[in-house]
């Protein structure tokens, strides 16, 4: 964030970026809307804001905003305008994200000693939500255009490689359950080795994202661990429901 | 609410068919324009907009301003 003249003036770049990034949270939030099940949602073709501000000069010449607080003579009128967001960006938009290979969010990545709040939302600026967008950066340049640190972006990067679990659910198969995994970087260049409460099991389907996995009859609940190499694991829970005809 | 929230919000909220089951008859609507007065504050450089105190003012209000909205279905330009 740039230096501030007072408590709540901020720099007429980082308004503007932040409420473009507002937008494209509202495209995002309206396409999902669309997708599910409301095929006639509105599309915002256009938008204009017109805001009561003061402004102020920093010595080094720098242009910051401020709203104007109550009964504030003497106000300028910012008026904003933005294109059109159509609907055919909006499904442009959505496609890219669908696309998405790790659609984790940077919070799922960790606690703020990895990024704090500050430096999510300067790259949230950058229109960087997933930790799929994140992988795609270049921490030097990132660093040269919002001033996160190199090192924490690279320590970051490093974690988002790492294989995590986010979820897991049960497969209904005629005579037996499957288990569904869910996750990011769960498989490399060969499928990982899976074991149900320290019993290897088989992996019928493998990708960096989800694995089906066959537990063996025995297993009901517990813990289980995806090996993606050495030193590499994913720990999660599970729970399978009795299979049918059980006693 | 942050400008998101009530974007997302005014748009759920305005009907898109109105559908008479009798008849079987139904109008839709195909373009809405909004000019909405609102109280908005910058906070950690984000804008966030309510609706004006009305009735509520208490004298020591902020300055209101505007935000203009057009929404049209299908719209594809």
């Amino acid at each position: 964030m740039a230096p501030q003249a007072s408590g709540s003036a901020f720099a007429v770049e980082d308004f503007v970026q932040n409420l473009t990034a507002q937008l494209d949270r509202a495209q995002d939030a309206l396409a999902l809307k669309a997708q599910t099940g409301r095929p006639l949602t509105f599309a915002l073709k256009d938008l204009s804001v017109e805001l009561k501000v003061f402004w102020e000069v920093q010595r080094d010449g720098r242009l910051l905003v401020r709203h104007a607080s109550p009964n504030e003579q003497g106000a300028s009128t910012v008026h904003l305008a933005f294109t059109s967001i159509t609907r055919a960006m909006v499904e442009e938009n959505t496609f890219s994200l669908a696309l998405d290979e790790d659609t984790r969010t940077l919070r799922d990545l960790g606690g703020k000693e990895l990024l704090d709040d500050e430096e999510r939302r300067k790259l949230d600026m950058l229109g960087v939500r997933t930790v799929g967008q994140f992988k795609r950066l270049d921490p030097a340049q990132t660093e040269a255009i919002v001033g996160i640190p190199v090192n924490r972006l690279r320590a970051a990067l490093e974690k988002s490689a790492r294989p995590a679990v986010t979820g897991n659910r049960v497969e209904r198969r005629p005579g037996r359950h499957l288990l569904r995994i869910q996750g990011a970087n769960l498989m490399k260049d060969e499928p990982p080795k899976v074991r149900l409460s320290g019993d290897p099991v088989e992996v019928l389907e493998a990708s960096a994202t989800e694995l089906l996995v066959r537990p063996l009859s025995v297993h009901r609940e517990g813990q289980f661990e995806i090996e993606v190499e050495e030193g590499e694991v994913a720990t999660g829970f599970y729970e399978l429901p009795p299979q049918e005809g059980a006693a | 609410m942050d400008l998101c929230a009530m974007l997302v919000e005014l748009v759920g909220r305005i009907p898109s068919v109105a559908y008479d089951e009798e008849t079987g008859e139904g109008l839709g609507v195909q373009r809405v324009e909004l000019r909405l007065p609102i109280e908005a504050r910058i906070e950690s450089a984000d804008l966030w907009v309510s609706a004006p105190r009305g009735r509520l003012a208490t004298g020591f209000d902020t300055a209101l301003g505007l935000l203009a909205i057009t929404l049209e279905q299908g719209s594809e330009t």
